[in-house]
Order: structure tokens, then C-alpha cells, then sequence
């Protein structure tokens, strides 16, 4: 909770005036996301908090919820209701519903990537096992549909069908794009360019964490707008510079701060922007041995080959690459968000979206 | 407030200046990419979000016959979570089948001649006798 005094109808989060340089919108950032978060996370632990089977259900389903995430999608949900005249507790469960979502994906993913870390804990299937963590994620999203469905009593019906067909929507591209990530580890594809990395992350990653929120957060607080497509561009712009920092901190980042395994993407294989640039950038000899390592099964991975590709990463320019495009792309969504929140009023949740899009390529989390 | 805000847009936007532009090469790649993935599939979920808004203008009783089925899957079975949402979308487009086909057969039983109605009433009456 900031310090910030707060109103119950979220228009309004308090009169503390930060002053103005790059930290300190980076701090109101930081204050805003946490206090979104709050607000949601709040409602899901709630929600988890009676029921059982408690020991092998709802135990599991509240260990994602209960570490401290980015909030990025229901913040942003929220913050562009609140920027349209909306107020918060007609968004509320949209906000929630998207980031159950996001935790059920989240379990499932790192059961299919063989991921060994999430939020600075072990993931949900190391600490439970792959059964009730496959099935505490289906629970995440059983839950994340009743939140949708309680959206008609507040919202109405027509605007409640048109969350759900967005919600429909980003749901079946996220699991195209989830598909195409670990068709290319299978397959080991060694030859993607920048265009099939940009599309899987569009399907993947972009239309449920920034363009959805951002379309679903104007529908409520413009109560049923019909020029939603405006959001699409600075929402994958943003989602596309969320990713690539993603993987970038993913490489070279703070564990203790970032909360994942260093160079977890190598070890799974994943295909970031980095990996595809030294792949399009190296030696014949290198890229022989790099396809070996990634052919290999995980177990295999070796921390001094993973040492070896980050060398090569940092030689050939790969990580820097990768930075450079997140900027240009933040950049873009920067432009985006004038014409996009054109009808917006100014004040803090605006001003939060704005910065946000700076954040992105600046945070360590 | 609001010069706060302005100032951080404009600290925002000096820090992002020199890649601003929409006219880098990904950005130009990534606005392809999308303008062809929300043809390719936007289209079709605009058209369905349509016809589910117009299916609940029609009647609350439709919305509600909805609501209730799904609330029944749901408590039945958690696992089809994904596939109660594809459900949805079908049977929103049922209903507004239904609908139309209501609507239809009332245009044409209000715009028939009267004596083409009687017509089409006689078998009922031979039928009762029966």
C-alpha cells in the first residue's frame, strides 16, 4: 500500500506529489503497480482462503498469487478504467480475472519449459508435484471465468459478453504462441528471424498482457467503446518491450531481484531475440556447437556452455541487439499512447500508463 | 497534478527520444505482423463479440438460459475451464440461430394473406378430429 492516502472508488490515490526525474516515475511506477497489485491480490487470496481439498487445491493455488509479481496486466487494466472515468469497482473483476489467468498459464508453462524457479521460490510443480500443479493451474483458470461471470451483475450483460469474447480471444492466442515457442525447443530451430520471434510474442505474451488489459480497462470505463483497435499497437508495442526486458534480465540480470534461474531461457532453449541474433551472427563452428547444446536435453545443459553463450552473446553484440530493439519499440508505444488514451483525463492513472511504458525497459524485476 | 504529469511526460519522452521513431525496422516488422495476425483473426472474433452483444439485447431470458448453463458446466466440471469459454461462443451463436429463425418465421406468419392462413390452419383441424 503507498503512503499516498487512497479513495474507494479509485479515482483518486492521494496528494503526494513525487518530484519529477526519471527515479522518481520510476518509484511512482513501482508505488502504483504495488497498490493495484494489492488490491487484487488481496481479492484472490480471499478467494482461495476456504475450500477444500485444502492440503492438495487451494494450499498450491495461492503459492503464485502470495509472491509479490509485476501486476503489470491488472494494473494496467485498472489504470486505464480509472483514465476513462471508470471506477474501481467496475473493474475489479476484470483485473482479477486477468491475472488468475496469468497464474494458471504461469503454472502451466513452467511445468512445459521444466522451469525450476518463479517469484523467488521454487515453481509450483519442484514443490507439489507435476499432478496438482497441472491441476491447481486448470483451478486458476475455472476461477479466473467466475470472476468474468460476476462481471454481469456490475456491468451488465452486453458489456460482460464483450470482456469474455475478449478474454476468449487472448486466451486461444496465448496457447498459439505458447505452442510455437515449444515447437521451435522440440524441433530445435536454429534459423527464426526477428519476424517469427516478433509474431510468437505477439500471440504469446502481447495481447494478454498489455493490448487485452489495456482494451478490456477502456471498455469498462468508457462503458462500451466500439474504437478498441486503437489499443492494439501501443499494447504490442509495450508487450513486445515487456518481453524482450523479460528475456534480457532473464540473461544478465540480479537473481535475488528477478526472482527466475539465470539464464533459465538458455537452459530451456528458449528462442529470444538475443539467442536468434548470435545464431544469425556467429560462426559456422560456433553455431554447430550452439545447436548441439540446444539439441541436448536439459539435464545435459552444462553452466559452463551457458557461460560460453553468454560470452558469445556479449561478443557478437546479441544482448545490446536485443536492448536496442525494446527501446525502439517502447519508444513507439510512447507514440502509440497519445492517440490511444487521446480522450483519457490527465491525472495519476494516466500518468502511470505513460511512464509505465518507460519502466518497461528500465525495471529489474 | 497535471504538471506533474506533464513534466513526466516530457522527462519520458526525452529519455525515449532517440528511439521514438516508428520508422525503426522492428517497429516497422512488428506493425506488419500485427496488422496481419488482427486480419487474420480479429475479424472473426469481432463478428462473434457481435453477434453475442446482439443475442443479449434480444432478450433476458436468452442471456440468462446462457448463464445458467454455464454455471452448471462449470460446477460439474472445472477441468473444460478453456473449453466453456470456446462453448460460450457457440452457443451465443445458437441462440442468435434461434433467434433469427424466431424472427423469420414471425415475419412470414405476419405477412401472410388471410386466406393463406386459413389454409395453412386446416390440417391442424383435421388433425383434432383424428
Amino acid at each position: 500500500m503507498p503512503a499516498a492516502t487512497t479513495q474507494s472508488n479509485g479515482r483518486s490515490f492521494g496528494r503526494n506529489t513525487l518530484e519529477v526525474n526519471g527515479s522518481s516515475a520510476a518509484a511512482r511506477v513501482d508505488r502504483l503497480l504495488g497498490f493495484y497489485g494489492e488490491l487484487v491480490r488481496g481479492r484472490i487470496v480471499a478467494l482461495l482462503a476456504h475450500g477444500e481439498p485444502r492440503r492438495y487445491l487451494y494450499e498450491p493455488l495461492a503459492v503464485y498469487p502470495k509472491r509479490r509479481g509485476k501486476n503489470l496486466r491488472p494494473a494496467l487494466c485498472i489504470a486505464t478504467t480509472l483514465a476513462f472515468g471508470g471506477t474501481l469497482d467496475r473493474v475489479l473483476n476484470s483485473a482479477v480475472a486477468l491475472e488468475l489467468l496469468h497464474n494458471a498459464f504461469m503454472v502451466h508453462d513452467d511445468v512445459e519449459d521444466g522451469s525450476e524457479y518463479r517469484r523467488g521460490g521454487p515453481t509450483l510443480h519442484a514443490q507439489y508435484g507435476i499432478g496438482i500443479a497441472i491441476n491447481a493451474g486448470d483451478a486458476l483458470n475455472a476461477l479466473s471465468i467466475s470472476q468474468l461471470m460476476a462481471n454481469r451483475s456490475v456491468l451488465g450483460s452486453e458489456l460482460t459478453w464483450r470482456i469474455l469474447s475478449e478474454l476468449e480471444y487472448l486466451a486461444r492466442q496465448s496457447v498459439e504462441g505458447q505452442a510455437m515457442e515449444l515447437g521451435w525447443v522440440q524441433d530445435n530451430r536454429c534459423d527464426l528471424t526477428e519476424a517469427e520471434y516478433l509474431r510468437m510474442i505477439l500471440k504469446k505474451t502481447c495481447w494478454y498482457s498489455a493490448i487485452q488489459p489495456s482494451r478490456i480497462g477502456a471498455l469498462i470505463g468508457m462503458a462500451a467503446a466500439n474504437d478498441l483497435d486503437r489499443f492494439n499497437r501501443f499494447g504490442y508495442y509495450l508487450g513486445a518491450a515487456f518481453q524482450i526486458q523479460d528475456d534480457i534480465l532473464n540473461l544478465v540480470g540480479d537473481e535475488e531481484i528477478y526472482g527466475k534461474e539465470t539464464a533459465g531461457d538458455l537452459l530451456e532453449g528458449k528462442r529470444t531475440l538475443s539467442l536468434i541474433h548470435l545464431l544469425d551472427s556467429c560462426t559456422s563452428g560456433e553455431k554447430e556447437r550452439l545447436s548441439r547444446f540446444l539439441a541436448s536435453p536439459r539435464v545435459r545443459r552444462r553452466k559452463r556452455e551457458v557461460d560460453w553463450i553468454l560470452r558469445l552473446m556479449k561478443n557478437y553484440g546479441s544482448i545490446d541487439y536485443a536492448r536496442s530493439r525494446a527501446r525502439n519499440l517502447a519508444g513507439a508505444a510512447l507514440a502509440e499512447f497519445d492517440e490511444a488514451y487521446r480522450d483519457a483525463k490527465e491525472g495519476e492513472p494516466k500518468g502511470f500508463i505513460r511512464d509505465l511504458v518507460r519502466y518497461m525497459i528500465e525495471r529489474r524485476l | 497534478m497535471a504538471s506533474q504529469n506533464s513534466d513526466n511526460a516530457a522527462g519520458s519522452r526525452s529519455v525515449l527520444a532517440d528511439f521514438a521513431s516508428t520508422s525503426s525496422r522492428v517497429v516497422q516488422k512488428a506493425a506488419v505482423i500485427l496488422e496481419q495476425e488482427i486480419s487474420a483473426g480479429m475479424a472473426a472474433a469481432k463478428e462473434v463479440s457481435a453477434q453475442m452483444a446482439i443475442a443479449a439485447k434480444q432478450g433476458p431470458d436468452l442471456a440468462e438460459a446462457n448463464y445458467s448453463q454455464i454455471v452448471d458446466r462449470l460446477k460439474v466440471d472445472a477441468h473444460a475451464a478453456v473449453d466453456v469459454l470456446v462453448d460460450l461462443l457457440q452457443t451465443a451463436a445458437q441462440v442468435l440461430a434461434q433467434a433469427a429463425s424466431q424472427s423469420r418465421s414471425a415475419r412470414a406468419a405476419s405477412t401472410m394473406k388471410p386466406k393463406a392462413a386459413k389454409k395453412s390452419a386446416a390440417p391442424k383441424k383435421s388433425v383434432k378430429r383424428k
